[in-house]
């Protein structure tokens, strides 16, 4: 007993061993703040400073609930060995507290068609410079820092570095300005093999056109259609395989022309609809189905051959108890007429019984 | 320290290895049924091996899923490979489980009649097959490729019963493994 207790508790803490590991593969999207769970990275006893140069630019003027994109380029990347690197967009560099949100801004979306503020991406170059961008919202008029956070290894060393900061101060607003409608958000995910219809919601636009690319690929340009007042909507082409499709607005009115920031939406495999319940519960039930088949075939094959066992056994004691019966005399005259020696052993107390 | 995904390499090549050569001897074990390779050397190396080998692999299978919830992007179960995978996981693990028991109550008796040696070694064949096509679903789902890819099977498919079935299913298999059980142990004890 002592042994089997020994065993569990030794099986129990080699399992919790994976639960505290590095994450060298990354932990993927999400809005994380700099410290990240405490990751290594984070860690100031065990990280480096990155040698990656970080900057970070607004891409035009930031209007109160409106969405602007900010560009961040990142160059000099030591890739760790799983080619992954983490960034960040941050606006704190306390650790905690940090995200856009808690300073008043909202993520709309990222580079790699989710809404987090961590983002990674996947390379090899250490010389390649590489651009992405997020698209958020201020719903604040306090002037905000941001910064750019980047998370890395190489040579089993976690690194770690954090770019200036860019102050961005959101404005009111201009009268008629065409613009989208405070409470709009786009759609950022749809399913493989489908077509899909974005609708767009704005205040004083006229006309609207769209202009879409794969990301990297060539612009198209459609005119939205407007459904009723300050609703306009367009297609966008179904998607054969995961991707992601860049979009944005130039829209029309008595102000001056204004153009969104780049929405990106991707194409993903559906989600599986799935009761998690149900398929814990069906797992088990396969796994006990085939111990008790099994184990029930096993047990009637036994008890065949058990009784097969006892058959044989008390058919050889019976042969044994009549051996060790005393054969019937022969009578005077021999063996009755038809008989043979063999049946005699066996019968014949029966036939002198009869003949009484 | 290493990492989790890491981890679950060593762990799954274990679990692999480990079926593999249980999957080899309890082959040869069903071939012996029809008088291939049946000597009694080759039956008590493969018997030995066989059970030992599907006893270390079951002891590293809870690692090996346990690194792999770890080391996976998200904790739901969110494609149908992995709605497989813990099927045929499940199923494998209880497949092997009972061929361990078997060969624990029955000792070298279950291979004693023709049918009771063809129950034990397709168990046993089967437990390592669902294990390796486990971890054939694991390589498909992170690198979308797989050996097992030239069989062309539907892992995408899931199989899912109604709740009703699902329970009418684990207490027929809890009642049965339990009465099967007590026969088994009532059977040794009477013999010992």
């Amino acid at each position: 007993m002592n042994r089997i207790t020994m065993l569990c508790s030794v099986v129990i803490l080699l399992g919790f061993t994976s639960l505290g590991g590095a994450n060298p593969g990354g932990v993927g999207d999400g809005n994380f703040d700099m410290q990240c769970g405490g990751a290594c990275h984070g860690d100031a006893s065990q990280n480096q400073t990155s040698p990656a140069l970080l900057e970070l630019t607004l891409d035009s003027t930031a209007y109160l609930d409106l969405p602007v994109s900010v560009t961040a380029k990142v160059s000099g990347i030591q890739f760790s060995s799983s080619d992954k690197v983490g960034l960040f967009l941050i606006t704190d560099t306390t650790g905690h507290s940090d995200l856009p949100e808690d300073a008043g801004w909202r993520v709309i979306s990222d580079q790699n068609g989710g809404a987090n503020n961590y983002i990674e991406l996947a390379g090899s170059s250490l010389s390649s410079e590489y651009v992405v961008s997020w698209t958020i919202k201020p719903e604040t008029l306090q002037p905000t820092n941001f910064y750019l956070s980047i998370h890395h290894g190489s040579e089993n060393t976690p690194y770690f570095g954090i770019s200036n900061s860019l102050v961005i101060s959101a404005e009111n607003v201009p009268e008629n300005l065409p613009r989208l409608a405070s409470d709009y958000s786009p759609d950022i995910t749809r399913d493989i093999g489908e077509n899909t219809t974005m609708l767009v919601e704005t205040i004083d636009v006229q006309a609207m056109t769209i202009q879409w690319r794969l990301v990297d690929g060539e612009s198209i340009f459609v005119n939205a259609t407007s459904t009723n007042a300050e609703q306009w909507y367009f297609e966008l082409p179904a998607a054969l395989q995961p991707s992601i499709i860049e979009w944005r607005a130039i829209m029309q009115g008595d102000g001056p022309d204004q153009t969104t920031p780049w929405f990106r939406i991707a194409a993903q495999e559906p989600a599986l609809v799935v009761d998690q319940l149900q398929v814990y519960l069906q797992s088990m039930a396969l796994g006990l189905f085939f111990i008790g088949m099994v184990l029930t075939l096993h047990n009637r094959f036994s008890t065949a051959r058990h009784s097969q066992q006892l058959t044989v056994s008390d058919r050889s004691d019976s042969i044994d108890e009549r051996e060790d019966r005393e054969v019937a005399p022969i009578p005077d005259g021999g063996l009755p007429p038809g008989w043979t020696l063999e049946q005699w052993k066996w019968y014949g107390h029966e036939y002198l019984e009869d003949s009484k | 320290m290493i990492s989790s995904a890491t981890f679950h390499v060593i762990t799954t090549e274990l679990v692999v290895g480990s079926f593999a050569i249980a999957g080899i001897c309890f082959l040869i074990k069903a071939l012996q049924i029809f008088n291939f390779f049946n000597t009694a050397t080759i039956s008590q190396v493969t018997d030995n091996t066989g059970h030992f080998a599907l006893g270390f692999g079951l002891i590293a299978t809870p690692f090996a899923i346990m690194s792999g919830i770890a080391s996976s992007p998200g904790s739901d179960v969110s494609s149908p490979l992995l709605v497989n995978k813990m099927f045929l996981s499940m199923a494998g693990a209880g497949l092997a489980l009972s061929v361990l028991y078997a060969r624990y109550a029955i000792g070298q008796q279950v291979w004693a009649s023709k049918q009771s040696s063809l129950t034990q070694a397709t168990a046993g064949l089967g437990a390592s097959g669902m294990m390796l096509m486990t971890a054939s679903l694991g390589g498909k789902f992170t690198r979308n490729e797989s050996l097992f890819d030239i069989f062309n099977l539907p892992f995408d498919i899931i199989l899912l019963m109604p709740m009703w079935a699902t329970v009418v299913v684990l207490l027929t298999g809890l009642a049965a493994t339990t009465l099967a059980v007590m026969g088994l142990r009532n059977r040794s004890a009477i013999q010992h």
